[in-house]
Parts: C-alpha cells; sequence; structure tokens
C-alpha cells in the first residue's frame, strides 16, 4: 500500500489529540472525590466504633452532616466543594473519635482515683474520718 | 472633622496596602497553635502535632488571593490543634492511669504488708501468751510445791504453838492453881496466926503453930509464915527470962527415925526465926518428939494436919 504518510504529519495528530484532552479535561469540573468520601466514610464509622455518638455527640453529627453534604454536592457535581466538605468530615470524624477516646480515659482515671481512695480507706485505713 | 479626615484616610490605606498581604484568620491560627505547643505535649501527640504543622504548612504553600481555599485549610488546620488537643488530654490521663495503677499496686503491697505484720504480731502475741501460761503454770506448780511445803511449815508452826499455848496454858493453870493455893493457905495461915492462942497447960503457957508454917517434908519455915511470926515474939517476950521449950511434931507417916529429925529441924527452924527477929537465943530449947505425942486421930487428913505443929511453951507458971 503506497499509503505514505509523512512522519510530521502523524506527530501533528497526536499532539493535537493531546491538547484536545487536556482542553476537555481543564474545561471539565474537577473530578469525582472518591478518595476523600471514602476516607470521611472509614473515619465516621471509626468514631461511631470509638461511641462518639455518646462521647462527643456535637462532632459526630456535624462529621456525619459533612459526609451527608459531600454526597449531596457529589449527586450535584459540585466536585470541589465536595472534597471541601468531605475532607473536613473526615477530620471531624477523627475529632470526634479522638475526643471519644479521651473522655473513655477520663472516666477510667475518675474511677481509678476512686478505686484508689477506697483501698486506702479500706486496706490501709487511711482518711476515715475519727 | 481633620480627625476623621485624617482616620478615613488611614483605613484606606490600610485597606488597600495590607488586604492582599494579611490573612487574619491564619495569623490567629498561628498565635492559638503557638500557645498549645509545647515540648512535652508534642512528646504526648507526636503524630497530631506533627499534622497540625502539616496542615498550617499546606495554608502557606495556597496563595493569599485564593481566600475560600486558604479559609478551607484553616478550618481545617483548626480541627487538626482540636484533635492534638484531645490527644493531649488522653495522652495525659493514659499517663495517670498508668500513675495509679502503680498506686494500686504500692498499696495491694502496703496491705499485704500490713497484714503479713499483723498476722506476725498475732503469731507473736500467741507465742507469747502460750509462754506465759506455760510460765504460769510451772510457776502454780512450783507455787503449790511451796504451798504445800509451807503448809507443812505452817502446820508443824500451829503445832508447836498449840503445844506452846497448851504448854502456857497448863502453866498458867497451875500458876494460878498455886496462886490460888498460895492465896488460900497465906489466908489460913493469918487466920491460924490471928487464932494464936497460948492454952495454959501444966508446964505452962503453950501456943501451937500448925501444919501450915511449913512445906510438905521441908524443916525451912515458908517465907510468909516468917513474917508472921510476930505474934509469936510478943507471946514469949511477955513472960521475960522464963526458958522456951520449941517442940516439933510430926504425923505417923514415914519412919519415926525421919520424922524425929523433920520435927526437931522444924522446931530449930521456929527458934532461928525468933531470934533473927531479935530474941534471947540462950532461952530456947529445942527437942524433935516426931510421931510420939499425937493430939488427934492420925487415920484422919484432918487428924494428921493437927499432928502437925511446933508447940512453943513458955515454961513455968
Amino acid at each position: 500500500m503506497p499509503d505514505a504518510t509523512p512522519v510530521y504529519v502523524t506527530v501533528i495528530r497526536r499532539l493535537a489529540v493531546v491538547s484536545l484532552a487536556v482542553l476537555l479535561g481543564a474545561c471539565a469540573s474537577a473530578p469525582v472525590p472518591s478518595l476523600e468520601l471514602g476516607r470521611a466514610r472509614d473515619a465516621v464509622g471509626r468514631a461511631q466504633t470509638a461511641g462518639a455518638a455518646d462521647y462527643a455527640p456535637v462532632d459526630y453529627k456535624m462529621a456525619r452532616e459533612g459526609l451527608d453534604s459531600g454526597r449531596a454536592l457529589i449527586t450535584a457535581r459540585e466536585h470541589t466543594a465536595a472534597k471541601q466538605a468531605l475532607q473536613k468530615a473526615e477530620i471531624r470524624a477523627e475529632l470526634a473519635t479522638m475526643k471519644s477516646n479521651a473522655a473513655r480515659l477520663r472516666a477510667e482515671v475518675q474511677v481509678k482515683e476512686t478505686e484508689n481512695a477506697n483501698l486506702r480507706r479500706e486496706l490501709l485505713g487511711e482518711g476515715q474520718v475519727p | 472633622m481633620r480627625k476623621i479626615l485624617t482616620l478615613g484616610v488611614a483605613l484606606v490605606l490600610t485597606a488597600c496596602a495590607s488586604q492582599p498581604k494579611r490573612d487574619l484568620d491564619f495569623e490567629r491560627l498561628q498565635a492559638d497553635w503557638r500557645t498549645l505547643d509545647s515540648s512535652e505535649d508534642r512528646a504526648r501527640a507526636p503524630l497530631e502535632s506533627a499534622r497540625v504543622d502539616e496542615s498550617i504548612a499546606a495554608i502557606q504553600q495556597v496563595p493569599k488571593n485564593d481566600r475560600e481555599q486558604r479559609k478551607h485549610l484553616a478550618d481545617m488546620a483548626e480541627l487538626r490543634i482540636a484533635i492534638y488537643t484531645a490527644a493531649v488530654a488522653a495522652a495525659r490521663d493514659r499517663e495517670r492511669l498508668a500513675e495509679l495503677e502503680t498506686e494500686h499496686n504500692s498499696i495491694m503491697l502496703e496491705a499485704t504488708r500490713r497484714d503479713a505484720e499483723l498476722a506476725r504480731l498475732e503469731a507473736e502475741k500467741l507465742r507469747l501468751q502460750s509462754l506465759a501460761r506455760a510460765e504460769e503454770a510451772e510457776r502454780l506448780k512450783e507455787e503449790s510445791d511451796l504451798v504445800s511445803a509451807d503448809a507443812e511449815l505452817a502446820r508443824e508452826e500451829a503445832e508447836a504453838a498449840r503445844r506452846l499455848a497448851d504448854a502456857r496454858g497448863r502453866e498458867a493453870s497451875l500458876a494460878r492453881q498455886e496462886a490460888e493455893l498460895a492465896s488460900a493457905q497465906a489466908q489460913s495461915l493469918q487466920q491460924q496466926m490471928a487464932a494464936l492462942r497460948p492454952v495454959a497447960t501444966t508446964r505452962g503457957q503453950v501456943l501451937t503453930l500448925g501444919d501450915v508454917f511449913f512445906s510438905s517434908g521441908q524443916s525451912d519455915l515458908k517465907s510468909e509464915a516468917r513474917g508472921n511470926l510476930k505474934p509469936v515474939l510478943d507471946f514469949i517476950n511477955r513472960y521475960p527470962g522464963k526458958p522456951v521449950a520449941i517442940e516439933g511434931h510430926t504425923d505417923d507417916r514415914g519412919a519415926d527415925d525421919a520424922n524425929r529429925a523433920l520435927s526437931e529441924r522444924r522446931a530449930a527452924s521456929v527458934r532461928d526465926a525468933l531470934v533473927a527477929l531479935g530474941a534471947d537465943a540462950g532461952r530456947f530449947k529445942v527437942a524433935g518428939l516426931g510421931e510420939t505425942q499425937p493430939l488427934a486421930d492420925n487415920a484422919s487428913t484432918e487428924g494428921r494436919a493437927r499432928n502437925r505443929r511446933v508447940e512453943v511453951v513458955v515454961e513455968g507458971q
């Protein structure tokens, strides 16, 4: 086949395709923040496991709402806003988890302090009202 | 008016100058972080503090005119700081829990030590008690031995005392009897002395001294009789210069010779007593007549008593 296409034509064609793709990508909105969605979802799940609904109800609620609004924004193709909302939701969920852990530790400390005081009183006879 | 104008200009200038350069949210955030950040707490929550640093650095990467992105990252950094704060609190409580666990163990250890000490004291107390009981038992045994020894001794002493008391009682009763006897004799002696009446006979005036003047078998005058011889002296002095015969008599008990000797010694005793009272020794003539001249029947006690006598005879009319 005497189809002799010159090399430069091929190069130009390829360049044109790539340029078009780049242009199209730039014109379209930001990609779906699926990574952020997954992270936010996992973080909220960890917060729930940590008992955040009881120990840090406000932060937990905000994290869940952030996750929900992130999903809603994805549906609305507001991918940039969705990404920010999901990032915030993830960190908010992380905060709720950390607060829950801290609260549980605080309660443990209080139990232990009471226990030690009782032991001192019962076993060592200290701090008794005469 | 001028001031307001100046202020207004200044405001406008400031706004124009700093608006694009300053991010107040970011500055506040950095200030907060500086306040909270400490090397100790960083050590407590290294991961979380690193995340805060990253999030603050991320804000600085964003151009200041992209205010929306900066605002978003500032919110994120703020949350990171909150997480860091909670993480530090949790770490502190974790440390506190470890302390409390140590404290708990030391309390239990101390309680165990005290229990052991109490048990040791209790055991020591029991040991001492049993020792004390053993000693007490030993002591009681020794004491009972001693007591029986003491009792023996006491019994002996009591016996001795009783014997002594008996002896003393006997002595006392003897003394009493003697005293009674003595008193009775003295009484009878006095009665007899008072009753001394010279009797006129063919031989002359005769005064009879009864057996009460002498103890049985003895030739010496009784001491109380000796003091009562004054009436006898008076009697013989009533007849001055006349010879006086003093004659002893006995009952019929005993050998004749012995009775004669005894009666003579008694007569001599009377003479000696009268001489001692001042009588003239040359006037006396002593004779022991024994049982030869009884006044009464020797068969009765009374008769024998009457026969035992010393007669003082002032001879002549």
